[in-house]
């Protein structure tokens, strides 16, 4: 994760112990069966928010104003068990016995 | 994963913060919906997705993004938006009283007061982008469209 903050917004906004707000990042993606790409999700969040505007018209706030903490991304990516594990070692076995 | 996140949310919410997670891919809202449940008694979950994600496994685990939300189904008021693609074995999971279907949702807007009405007072809201049409949102794992909100959802 190369980006450091949410929306560029000032230091005295983004520490952990004056912010109400928490951004936990996790970018994983070990079980999608389509279009992958979920785990540059969080940097592509991060680098688009930069270029954002920080006043909301809608509830005329500037929500960062309540601080923003942007967390340490969660990477522990250990994926669930594979349905094609056993199928892999009984080929591996396989090719052993066969020596190919 | 699944663990790893569950402790992370709930270091936070020890804190009092408000948790804002983001993926990556849905499988995560698996354990952030643990740790809130952790904290919050009577939790609702608001899933904004273009599918149930209700399958108890899928391709042998429990873990699968098309499992996201099957534990918060049996574990917390679990109210589901803008649903287009399910599989038939997710139709004995499903409750179809806090169910939104895009199709319904696209005659009138009653499921908005509605779903809103099923609420408890802690809600915790799960969106995938795909919820959005894939005109608006092309670039998730499996897109979908046949939605026509785009600024109606935000209104919700
Ligand atoms: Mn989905």
């Amino acid at each position: 994760m190369q980006t450091k903050s949410y929306a560029g917004i000032p230091e005295e906004f983004s520490k952990l112990e004056t912010s109400k707000i928490v951004l936990i990042p996790v970018p994983y993606d070990g079980t999608s069966t389509f279009q992958k790409g979920a785990d540059k999700g969080p940097e592509a969040f991060l680098h688009a928010s930069e270029n954002m505007e920080l006043y909301d018209i809608e509830t005329e706030t500037e929500v960062y104003k309540q601080g923003v903490f942007l967390a340490e991304a969660v990477t522990e990516a250990s994926s669930p068990k594979r349905w094609w594990m056993p199928y892999t070692k009984r080929l591996n076995a396989i090719l052993k016995r066969t020596s190919l | 994963m699944v663990d790893a996140v569950h402790q992370a949310t709930k270091r936070y919410i020890k804190k009092n913060k408000f948790v804002t997670i983001f993926g990556g891919e849905h499988s995560i809202s698996i354990g952030t919906i643990r740790a809130f449940r952790d904290y919050y008694t009577s939790l609702t979950v608001l899933q904004l997705d273009a599918h149930a994600d209700l399958r108890k496994e899928y391709q042998g685990s429990k873990c699968n993004h098309a499992c996201a939300v099957y534990e918060a189904s049996r574990t917390t008021n679990l109210i589901q938006v803008g649903i287009r693609s399910m599989d038939v074995i997710e139709t004995t999971v499903l409750d179809k009283e806090k169910t939104y279907f895009a199709h319904e949702m696209a005659l009138d807007d009653t499921w908005m007061d509605s779903a809103i009405d099923q609420m408890t007072d802690n809600v915790f809201i799960t969106i995938d982008l795909d919820v959005f049409d894939h005109s608006i949102m092309p670039s998730t794992g499996t897109p979908s469209q046949e939605a026509y909100f785009g600024m109606k959802l935000w209104n919700f």
